[in-house]
Parts: structure tokens; C-alpha cells; sequence
């Protein structure tokens, strides 16, 4: 049995099975991106707060765009060189190909690195400040004097028919988190437990089995476990609750309770550009009122009056120049390139745009700045700690209404930005792994039927031209405008 | 319909083929260009920077199309899916679109 | 499926080496097959278990509805402590079970079955080809399509149980259930999101294979118009699937990520759960998940009743010895019904505040796209005038369709319009509509396919007079069921009360005839029913459990017909014309035993001048059609 039309096309359709195919599947690809693209759209029409433009890296997306067209050139060579039956071209193209992808890929990569390891923090009156938590400083929450470790145990929280793949309730994930102290503790029984993964594994698997008096599973049951010696914990916040801790109180998300003292949560951040932007209306047509409202922000608290005095002196200078350009009469606040580079400032202290008096940074706890940044000789490194000429601060957490490093989470942009660009990676990388099977496991086809070959590169090929396609948008979208 | 397929077969054919794609992808590196350069020029607001880097994109998508995936030479029953998805991601966009916005309002009524 | 199917090979020589051959991979000759007959039989047994598990969620809610805070017997006590305390249906697992039926009904029931089941073993039969253009793509599609199927199945078994918020998984309420658990990875609304993922995959894979299938490997002489309905519609079905289903998938996505990453794609800002705020960028939209939710959702609608309509339109014709009636004419309104459902899909949104330009819109294609389903279904009823009706199991299922389909169709009139919608919107009016187009529409079409194709997949006939008991209690409990949903919901009951209206007796205690009768009814057995509204639900309930004592019948007959029914003495029992009767019984690999041509229509019945009263497509001008029975060499 054979399947027709694998390779000659069928005369009254004029398409051979696989070349339908295709286009039938890039039909639905175009469906997928058409949706997504929608999206961004109505994501962009009604953004909470400003929407993010220009926060890429245009010189990586440049470079990236650059390789996709050359790697879609040389996919279509490397089809050619199977139509003129060279075959030893067409493998030295193909390599060249998934090269590219590679490379594209390794590009991306370092891409998203850079976006993991950038914060941007929401002050609680909206304004916002942006940049890297310093090495050896990340935010992490920290509480002293824990005495009292209360695990959750729900025997009952079982699928259906009584049958559960998973258990809710705590494990050994807290342990981990104890960096003074012995993990010493006694049991409601009385016993002294040192804990480890089996001992607590065992304890729990004991709590688990426990019935009440009808014979039935008690619904959730806790075991209160009492510290012998004071502990310490260092806590990473994605391992609690959100935000699920106070004075005395921490809730880690296998709901394991402890209680002590918070000793810390404060953020350290090296600064790299404050934005304003939402403290005014987004539709405000009134410089004057614009800049009114930005003077009293919680910001300029924590990086000091004197960045305020910096900033008020870069608006003067942005807004002469805008001026300048073009005159008097056309209202600057009409120009989102005018509010977003004024309002959306950058810190930097070796800027050509600053003046050259660097202040020193304060926090609103009253420490200075200093005593977080390595002593240096000259006074601007000493307040810019991060090598970059960036501010260090100190932020309570009380006075931030919501933080995350430049993920999805962090706003509608980047949510986007990952979703498309993501989707798209895993387009490449599914192009590139079929072209590389072309390249690895082709001669046998190629032996037997050249053009056969030809024509799944071809098929090949059309879908990696479709992933350039798709970027020839993104990169636009994303990065440019 | 077997002619047309010697046709392009044929070593010329091809040759000449190799070499319209190094054109295009010349073309399009150049667009690339076009496309950063313009992104600073004041062209009176962002939006027409959009419209001008969206009409950039469309035309190196459309090389992309015609030239790369030869759609230039395809046959007409590509083209009548082709066009169905097209209409219908029009669809999507427009009609999803006077769902957030109605023309009788003219503001935003129900994004949120 | 049976001992009868071991294939013969065409070459003697061979016969010995490959026998051996076969005895050995059986695994792969019946599990991992790339043989589209086997892969259409495999998505078969696996949608209507799927839909047996679909069925049984339903059970357990209609209890729930009659009897609330009652003990369910037996299955109450199975069902675990954590979800049937005491053997007392939770809301919650109402919710879960109730999210689940749907989603199980529509992805992992109805459209395996209908579309991949039915397509794949008919359609390329029935155009004459080989094998599907892609095999091993098809055998990808069905392993995908258990994949996710599997992971479904598997979220029953997490601790937070599995999705609860709607077939439909309206954000925010989708996102933020579930949330508060050690990782969100094991929750019932993520393995959704990511069944649906594989889910969607497959169809999109099932589709692609089936459009290239019909344009390209058509046997010599099936043009266009000699295609038969059932491949038309599979045509329209696949091409639905193949656009509409990346929107989901997109919103599938998007709503992973809101899960998962904590983006808010579809959150506004200063949401709050429970009482807590959500830590949350915001400023997403939860309409745009409803909208890219129902620009799939609608046309899923004729992905689900397509099959259903094209299968009673190849029974009809060889039932009643007439040719179909508007061949072509169905054909046209198949595809403008395909365009149409496209833009229409916001008629299922008129509460969310869409402004009247809009609104208007959407009123106007989705009365326009009654037209079509109308002549679908006219033609299929002008066909029966004058025939000769052979009234086999398959015939009753498929002239039930037809007014069951047509009640389900006429009462989605109402709902069209925006001001009537305003009224029944999430009412068990709406319940009632669809599930006539869905059950004993769609469902009755793919029992009659079943009886229909079962000789030609097996060789041996169902048995008829079971097929009649399995028929006519269907029918009847099936209207029992659905039927007072209608009075239910113009009452003004909501489709999501899992205690069926009683919390809201003052505003429920309203009564008509039928409520009043049926109360009357059940006193003379000794049951004590309200004689209100809230009565009809103990009427709906009883209907649902005799509904799946009926199908039991029909499980058994499926059952006992594969190896002890009557054995079929021609490759062609039902005397059909279109191709897939040209094949040897059961068709082995590779299908037709000569390659076949086509050289006429494809309802060639009781044509004037000849001998038999069919005219088989492949048979040549002048040759009348004998009976006999071949097996693959």
C-alpha cells in the first residue's frame, strides 16, 4: 500500500499531501498569532499604567531579526541544492541554518536572563523605581527568634474516590530555610526530634494515619512543634504565601506556620530609573500640574532630595529642548516621548544629562546609603555601590504596594512580551530539531528518492519561514514602537 | 501544469531562483535597518511611528510570503484557505474589538 | 476489532513470513497503528468511555438537584468523605463534576467520536483512498488526544480535585481558584489548562490530516459533487477545527501564565479573593478570555452537530431507497454554515455590556445562520417523502434526529435576541436548548452511524430488537429530561444551582400543569413530589437515571454483537452506494481490494430503468450490483 501524491502533485489540485499540509497548519499558525496579536492590541488599549515602550535591548532584537533572515536565506539554499542534487551543499547549508537558530536562541536566552534579574518596585502612591538587587543582597525575608513551628497535616484532602496522587500540607521544604540554630525541636508528645527530611516525613506520615473517634480522617490536624534553641530563618518571598507574614508570623505555601520575630524585610536596589508617570493622570494636558504632582513622591523619600533637585533640573532641560525643536505652541504633555523621557527618568550618576554633584542616597529608615556600599575613594562610587553609577537604596517593605522582577507578572507588557516571544522560541526550536533531522537522517530518502527529500525540506523550510514572519512583527512590536 | 513543472526544475531556473533569494534577503536587511532608524523620528505621534514601522513589517512579511515561500507561483487553493484565515483573524480583531469599544459610545465601555 | 479482522497479504509468497509477523505485533498492529480504521475504532472505544464518564458526572449532579442534603445511595459513599460527606453531594463537587461533564462531553466525547471516530473510519473509505494522507500524523493525533484525556482523568485524583469553575473557565474566577496550594502545578484548573493544550493539538493535527485527505487522495471520478454529504461535512468540520481552536489555545495559554507566572493577562486591577488582594500588576481583561473562549465555543457548536447531521444524511438515503434530497444544496448551506459560525460567537456575551452596534450585529448573523441549519435539516426531511422507509435501528435513531435536532435548533431562536437573552441568559432554558441539539441530536446521529457501519467494521450485524429497546426508552427519557429544563428555565431557574432552587423556594415555588400532573403522577406510585416547579427536578432526575439504563442495553448489544451478531453475507447488507461498502468485510490495510473508480453520484437510488434499486458509485454503466462477501484476498 502507498500513499499517493507523497511526492508528484496531484494534477487537479497542482499540490503534493505534505505541501497542503503545511499551509493548511501555518492557516491554523496564523490563527494562533492572530490571536495573540489581538491581544497585545486590546492589552495595549487600556494598560494599567504606562505601557512600556523602548525597554528592550533594540541592538539584541536587531541582531536577532538579522539571524532569522539570514537562516531563512540559507534554509531556502540549502532546499536549491537538493533541487540541483548537490547534496554536500545542501548539508553545509542546513548546518548553517540550525546555527542560526541556535544562535537566535543563545541570543534570547541572555534576553531573558537580563529581564529575570531586573526589578521594578510600585511605591504605595505609584510612583516606581527600577533596577537590580544588589549580589549578595537579594530581598529576602528574614525572621529571628523562631520558637514555635506549627506543621499542617490534611489527611483528608483527597481526590475523588478517596484516591490522592498528591498531599496537601507541609514537608521538609522549610528546613532549608534555617541558617542558625539546631533544627531541634519537641513534639507534642514530649519527645525531642532532631528534623530532617525522614524524620519529619515519618512525624507527618504518623499525623496522617491519625482518626477520630468515629474512625474517620480527620479533616486537617496541625502538630505544634516547639524550637529547643532559638532559630533563624532566611526566607526566599516565593516560597511564602504572597505577601503572607507580619511582625511575628510567616506562612510558607505548604501552609507551615512559624513564629518569632521578623527581623528584616527590607529591599536593597540598585536604581537604574524612576517613573512617575502614574501620578498623574494619564490624559493630564498640564506640564506645570504634571510636574506638581511628581514633587511630593515617595520616591525622592528614599533616594533623597537631592535626586529630586536632579530630576526637577533634567525636566528643564528636556522640556527647553522639546522647545526647541518645536516651539512654543505644541503642548509637550501631547508627546508620550516627551512624558515618558521626563517622567521616566534615568539614574545615573556618571549621565552626561545629571549634574555632577552626586548626593548622598537616604532611606526613610534613616540609615545611609552608605553603610551598605563598599567604602571607595571617590564620593560617587560610594552612594552608586553598583558599579554601574546606579543609586543604592533601602526600602521598607511597608512602603511597597507591589514588586516583581521583569517577568509576566510584572505587568501586561512583559506578559505578552514572554507569551509571544516564548511561543515563538518554542516555534524555532521545533523548526530547528526537524531541520536537524533533516540534515542527520536525509541521505537514506535522498538516496532513494531526491526529490522526496527536496520536498520536505521545502515543507520544512516554509514553516521556517513562517517563524521569520511571525518575528519580522514582533521584533516592531516589541522592541521598537 | 507538467511544463510549468520542468520549468522550474531546470538548473537555470534554479540558479536564477539562488540568486533572487540573496536579493531578498538583502532587501530585507536593509528593511531591518529602515525599521530601527525610523523608530526616533518625530513623525508627529507614536501612533503614526506605529502605523509607519507596522507598514515597514507588512512589506517585508509580504516578500517573506511571495518571494520565500514562493506563494508568488502557488497554486489558487492555497490562496482560498490562505484568505479565509485571513478574513476570519480579521474577525477576531475587528468584532472582539467593537466589543470593547462600540462606535455609538466612542469611549472605552467595558475593558475592565 | 475481532478474530475475523487478521488481514491476508497480497502476496503468497509472503503469507507465511508476515502471519508470523503478525502474531507478534499485536501491539502494534492494534494499539500503535498508523491504519486510519484502527485509529478511527481507537478514538471510538475511547470517546464513548469518555462520555460514559460524562454521563455518570451528570448522574451524581441530578441527584444532587432533586435530592439535596440527601445521602446518595451506594455511589454517595464511594465517592470519598473529603467530596460526599456522609454520602451528601458537595457543592463543590457539583461544581467539579459540573465544569467536568462539559468539558468532557464536548473535547473528550462528542467530537472524538463524531468527528475523529467516525471521520477517520468512514471518510477515506468513502472517498476511496488508501489510508489518510498522514498516518502516522493521525496516530499522533489520537495519542495526543489520550494524553490529554489521561491528564484530565488525572486532576479528579489531585488534592484540590479537578477544575470547578465551568466548562467555559471564566477568568478571573479560573485563575484565582485553587491558588492557595503548595504548588499550583497539581491543581485541578492547571491540568486543565494543560489538557486542553494537548487536546487542542490534536484536533488541530486531526484536522490538517483530514482537509489534505479529501482534496488530495479522491479516487479516480469523485469529483467534487460526487463527494457524499458525510465528506463534505467533514471537510466544513475540519476546517472549523483547524481555525477556530488557536484562539483557545491561545486564551489556554494566557491563562497558564496567569496561573502559573502570576501575569494578568485576564485580571483587572485591585482584585480581590475572598478578602484578600490579589498580588497582581492588573489591568488584563477578563472579557477578552471570553471572547477568544467563544470565537472557538461557537463554532465547536457545528464541529459537535456537523457529524452528527452528515451520519443521519448517509443513513436516510440508503433507508428509504430515494436519492438525498438537495445533495448539493446541502452542501452549500454546510459551508456558508461553516463561514457564518465564525461571527457569531459574542451572542453568548450579550450580558457583558457590549455596546447596541455590536450587539446588533451579532443578532443579525446569528438568526442568518439559522437559514442553513434549516435547509440542513428540510432537506433531510423533504428526502423521507415518498420513500420506502426500512425501519432499522439505524433509521429510528436517524429519523429521531431530525425533530429532536429541529427542537434544539428552534429554541436557540429566542436566545438570539439580546432582549429575550437578557431574560434566559445561564437558566436552564439554555441548558435545555443545547443539550436537545447536543444529546438526542447529536448523540442519537452517531448511535444511528454506529448501528449503520457496524457490519462493515465487523462483519456481523447489531441485534434489532435490542437496537429497538435501546431506541425507544432513549427517546423517551431523553424528552422526559430535556423538555421540562425549558419550563424550568422560563421559571427562572439558574443552570448553576447545585441545590437545584431549593435555597431559593420563595422565588421557585411557581407552578404549571406540568408541574402540577407530574406531582399527581408520582403520588399514584407513592412518591411524594413538590407540586411546584422544584417537583420537575425529581421528574429530570428519574428521566437521567433511565436514560442510562437504556444505554446499558445498547452497551451489552454492542458488546455481545461483536462476536456472537448475525454474520452478514455481502460486503454491501444495507444495499448503499457510496464507497466504503465497496471494500472487503472487515477492510483490511490498505482498503479497497482494486483500485477504485467513481462513476456516478453518490445517491444513486431506485434510478429508473435498472434491475436493483441502487446504483453502487463504482460500479460501470450497465453493471447491476450482486451481493457477495469478500475478505482481504
Amino acid at each position: 500500500m502507498e500513499i499517493p501524491y507523497t511526492v508528484k502533485a496531484r494534477p487537479d489540485t497542482g499540490l503534493w499531501n505534505a505541501k497542503i499540509g503545511i499551509w493548511l497548519f501555518l492557516a491554523s499558525e496564523v490563527m494562533l498569532f492572530g490571536g495573540l496579536f489581538s491581544s497585545y492590541i486590546f492589552l495595549r488599549i487600556a494598560p494599567e499604567g504606562p505601557w512600556p515602550v523602548q525597554v528592550l535591548t533594540v541592538g539584541w532584537g536587531f541582531l536577532n531579526t538579522l539571524v532569522l533572515i539570514f537562516s531563512s536565506v540559507t534554509v531556502l539554499q540549502a532546499w536549491v541544492a537538493l533541487k540541483m542534487r548537490k547534496y554536500n551543499h545542501f548539508r553545509v547549508w542546513m548546518v548553517l541554518t540550525i546555527l542560526c537558530a541556535c544562535g537566535f536562541m543563545a541570543i534570547k536566552s541572555v534576553e531573558y536572563y537580563d529581564k529575570f534579574h531586573h526589578y521594578g518596585i510600585l511605591l504605595q502612591d505609584g510612583s516606581n523605581l527600577e533596577g537590580h538587587f544588589p549580589k549578595g543582597k537579594e530581598y529576602k525575608i528574614k525572621f529571628s527568634d523562631v520558637k514555635t513551628v506549627t506543621l499542617a497535616v490534611r489527611p483528608n484532602d483527597k481526590g475523588l474516590f478517596g484516591l490522592s496522587i498528591f498531599h496537601n500540607g507541609s514537608d521538609a521544604d522549610f528546613l532549608s530555610y534555617i541558617v542558625e540554630g539546631k533544627p531541634e525541636f519537641k513534639t507534642p508528645d514530649g519527645t525531642i526530634l532532631t528534623l530532617d527530611k525522614i524524620t519529619l516525613k515519618e512525624l507527618l506520615h504518623k499525623e496522617l494515619g491519625k482518626k477520630d473517634k468515629d474512625g474517620k480522617p480527620a479533616p486537617e490536624s496541625y502538630i505544634k512543634l516547639e524550637a529547643t534553641n532559638p532559630l533563624r530563618f532566611v526566607i526566599p518571598p516565593s516560597k511564602l504565601f504572597d505577601n503572607a507574614y507580619n511582625a511575628s508570623k510567616a506562612t510558607f505555601r505548604d501552609s507551615t506556620v512559624i513564629e518569632g520575630k521578623l527581623e528584616s524585610d527590607q529591599m536593597h536596589l540598585e536604581c537604574d530609573r524612576v517613573d512617575l508617570r502614574r501620578l498623574f493622570d494619564a490624559e493630564e494636558k498640564s506640564d506645570e500640574k504634571a510636574l506638581a504632582s511628581v514633587q511630593n513622591a515617595d520616591v525622592w523619600r528614599i533616594l533623597g532630595e537631592e535626586w529630586k533637585t536632579k530630576f526637577n533640573a533634567h525636566h528643564d532641560k528636556v522640556l527647553k529642548e522639546f522647545k526647541d525643536k518645536n516651539g512654543e505652541k505644541r503642548n509637550p504633555m501631547t508627546s508620550s516621548d516627551y512624558v515618558r523621557h521626563v517622567y521616566a527618568m534615568k539614574l545615573d550618576a556618571h549621565g552626561s544629562e545629571h549634574s555632577s554633584v552626586v548626593p548622598a542616597a537616604t532611606n526613610n529608615g534613616g540609615h545611609k546609603a552608605q553603610e551598605h556600599a563598599p567604602k571607595d575613594d571617590h564620593a560617587e562610587h560610594a552612594t552608586a555601590a553598583g558599579g554601574h553609577g546606579h543609586p543604592e537604596v533601602t526600602i521598607e517593605k511597608k512602603d511597597v504596594k507591589f514588586y516583581s522582577n521583569f517577568t509576566p507578572k510584572y505587568g501586561n507588557y512583559f506578559a505578552i512580551y514572554f507569551t509571544l516571544t516564548g511561543l515563538h522560541g518554542l516555534h524555532v526550536i521545533a523548526g530547528a530539531l526537524v531541520l536537524t533531522y533533516f540534515l542527520l537522517f536525509g541521505k537514506k530518502l535522498y538516496d532513494k528518492d531526491p526529490e522526496h527529500m527536496a520536498n520536505r525540506v521545502e515543507v520544512g523550510g516554509l514553516f521556517w519561514h513562517f517563524v521569520d514572519l511571525v518575528w519580522i512583527f514582533l521584533f516592531p512590536l516589541l522592541y521598537l514602537l | 501544469m507538467s511544463h510549468d513543472h520542468h520549468d522550474h526544475d531546470s538548473p537555470e531556473y534554479l540558479k536564477k531562483q539562488s540568486k533572487i533569494i540573496w536579493i531578498v534577503g538583502g532587501i530585507l536587511f536593509v528593511a531591518t535597518g529602515i525599521t530601527v532608524g525610523v523608530m526616533d523620528l518625530d513623525l508627529g505621534s507614536r501612533s503614526m511611528n506605529i502605523a509607519f514601522g507596522m507598514l515597514i513589517a507588512t512589506i517585508k512579511a509580504s516578500l517573506v510570503m511571495l518571494i520565500f515561500m514562493h506563494l508568488k507561483n502557488e497554486r489558487g487553493l492555497i490562496y482560498k484557505f490562505l484568505s479565509f484565515t485571513i478574513v476570519f483573524v480579521i474577525g477576531l480583531f475587528v468584532l472582539s474589538y467593537l466589543g470593547f469599544i462600540d462606535p455609538l459610545h466612542s469611549n472605552l465601555i467595558s475593558t475592565k | 476489532m475481532s478474530a475475523a479482522t487478521v488481514t491476508h497479504d497480497h502476496s503468497a509468497t509472503e503469507h507465511a513470513h508476515e502471519h508470523e509477523h503478525h502474531e507478534q505485533s499485536f501491539l502494534w498492529k492494534y494499539i500503535f497503528s498508523t491504519d486510519h480504521k484502527v485509529i478511527g475504532i481507537q478514538y471510538g472505544i475511547t470517546s464513548m468511555m469518555f462520555l460514559l464518564w460524562g454521563f455518570f458526572l451528570m448522574m451524581v449532579m441530578r441527584w444532587s438537584i432533586a435530592f439535596p442534603g440527601k445521602a446518595m445511595p451506594i455511589i454517595g459513599t464511594i465517592l470519598g468523605d473529603r467530596w460526599a460527606p456522609g454520602g451528601i453531594v458537595s457543592p463543590e463537587l457539583y461544581n467539579m463534576f459540573g465544569a467536568m461533564h462539559g468539558t468532557i462531553m464536548v473535547f473528550l466525547g462528542v467530537v472524538p467520536l463524531g468527528f475523529a471516530a467516525f471521520g477517520n473510519y468512514v471518510m477515506p473509505l468513502q472517498i476511496g483512498a488508501v489510508d489518510m494522507a498522514f498516518p502516522k500524523l493521525n496516530a499522533w493525533s489520537y495519542w495526543l488526544y489520550l494524553f490529554g484525556g489521561c491528564l484530565m482523568m488525572v486532576s479528579f485524583f489531585l488534592p484540590t480535585g479537578a477544575a470547578q469553575v465551568g466548562w467555559t473557565n471564566y477568568s478571573p474566577l479560573a485563575t484565582t481558584a485553587q491558588i492557595d496550594v503548595k504548588n499550583i502545578f497539581f491543581t485541578g484548573q492547571t491540568q486543565w489548562l494543560f489538557a486542553m493544550i494537548f487536546i487542542i493539538s490534536s484536533s488541530l493535527l486531526g484536522a490538517v490530516n483530514f482537509i489534505t485527505t479529501i482534496l488530495n487522495l479522491r479516487c479516480k471520478g469523485m469529483t467534487w459533487m460526487r463527494m457524499s454529504f458525510f465528506c463534505w461535512a467533514m471537510l466544513v468540520t475540519g476546517f472549523l477545527l483547524l481555525l477556530a481552536f488557536p484562539p483557545l489555545e491561545v486564551a489556554a495559554v494566557m491563562q497558564l501564565s496567569d496561573r502559573i507566572f502570576g501575569s494578568s493577562f485576564f485580571l483587572p486591577a485591585g482584585l480581590v479573593d475572598g478578602n484578600r488582594h490579589l498580588d497582581i500588576a492588573g489591568g488584563g481583561s477578563p472579557l477578552l478570555y471570553q471572547h477568544l473562549f467563544w470565537f472557538l465555543g461557537h463554532p465547536e457548536v457545528y464541529v459537535l452537530i456537523l457529524p452528527a447531521i452528515a451520519i443521519v444524511a448517509e443513513v436516510i438515503p440508503c433507508n428509504i431507497r430515494r436519492p438525498l434530497w438537495g445533495h448539493k444544496t446541502m452542501i452549500y448551506a454546510a459551508l456558508v454554515l461553516g463561514f457564518l459560525s465564525f461571527i457569531v460567537w459574542a451572542h453568548h456575551m450579550y450580558m457583558t455590556g457590549m455596546g447596541p452596534v455590536v450587539t446588533s450585529f451579532f443578532q443579525i448573523t446569528t438568526v442568518l445562520i439559522s437559514v442553513p441549519s434549516v435547509i440542513l435539516l428540510t432537506c433531510l426531511m423533504i428526502s423521507l417523502w415518498g420513500g420506502s422507509i426500512r425501519f432499522n435501528s439505524a433509521m429510528l435513531f436517524a429519523c429521531a434526529f431530525i425533530p429532536m435536532f429541529g427542537i434544539g435548533g428552534l429554541t436557540g431562536l429566542p436566545l438570539a435576541f439580546s432582549t429575550i437573552d437578557l431574560f434566559l441568559h445561564d437558566t436552564y432554558y439554555v441548558i435545555g436548548h443545547f443539550h436537545y441539539v447536543v444529546a438526542p441530536g447529536t448523540i442519537f446521529g452517531l448511535f444511528a452511524g454506529i448501528y449503520h457501519w457496524f457490519p462493515k467494521i465487523t462483519g456481523r450485524f447489531m441485534n434489532e430488537k435490542l437496537g429497538r429497546l435501546h431506541f425507544w426508552p432513549s427517546l423517551i427519557f431523553m424528552n422526559l429530561l430535556f423538555a421540562p429544563m425549558m419550563v424550568q428555565g422560563m421559571a427562572g431557574f439558574h443552570r448553576r444551582w447545585y441545590d437545584g432552587g431549593k435555597a431559593f423556594e420563595e422565588t421557585t415555588k411557581v407552578s404549571n400543569w406540568l408541574s402540577e400532573g407530574w406531582a399527581q403522577f408520582a403520588g399514584v406510585f407513592g412518591v411524594h413530589v413538590e407540586s411546584n416547579m422544584l417537583g420537575l427536578n425529581a421528574l429530570m432526575s428519574f428521566a437521567a437515571w433511565g436514560l442510562a439504563i437504556s444505554q446499558v442495553v445498547f452497551i451489552i448489544n454492542l458488546f455481545l454483537s461483536i462476536k456472537g451478531g448475525k454474520k452478514t453475507t455481502s460486503d454491501n447488507p444495507w444495499h448503499a452506494t457510496t464507497l466504503e461498502w465497496a471494500t472487503p468485510t472487515p477492510p483490511g490495510h490498505g482498503n479497497f481490494l482494486v483500485e477504485p473508480t467513481v462513476y456516478r453520484d453518490p445517491y444513486e437510488y431506485s434510478v429508473p430503468g435498472h434491475k436493483c434499486d441502487y446504483q453502487p458509485q463504482w460500479l460501470p454503466e450497465g453493471e447491476e450490483p450482486v451481493d457477495k462477501l469478500t475478505h482481504m484476498h
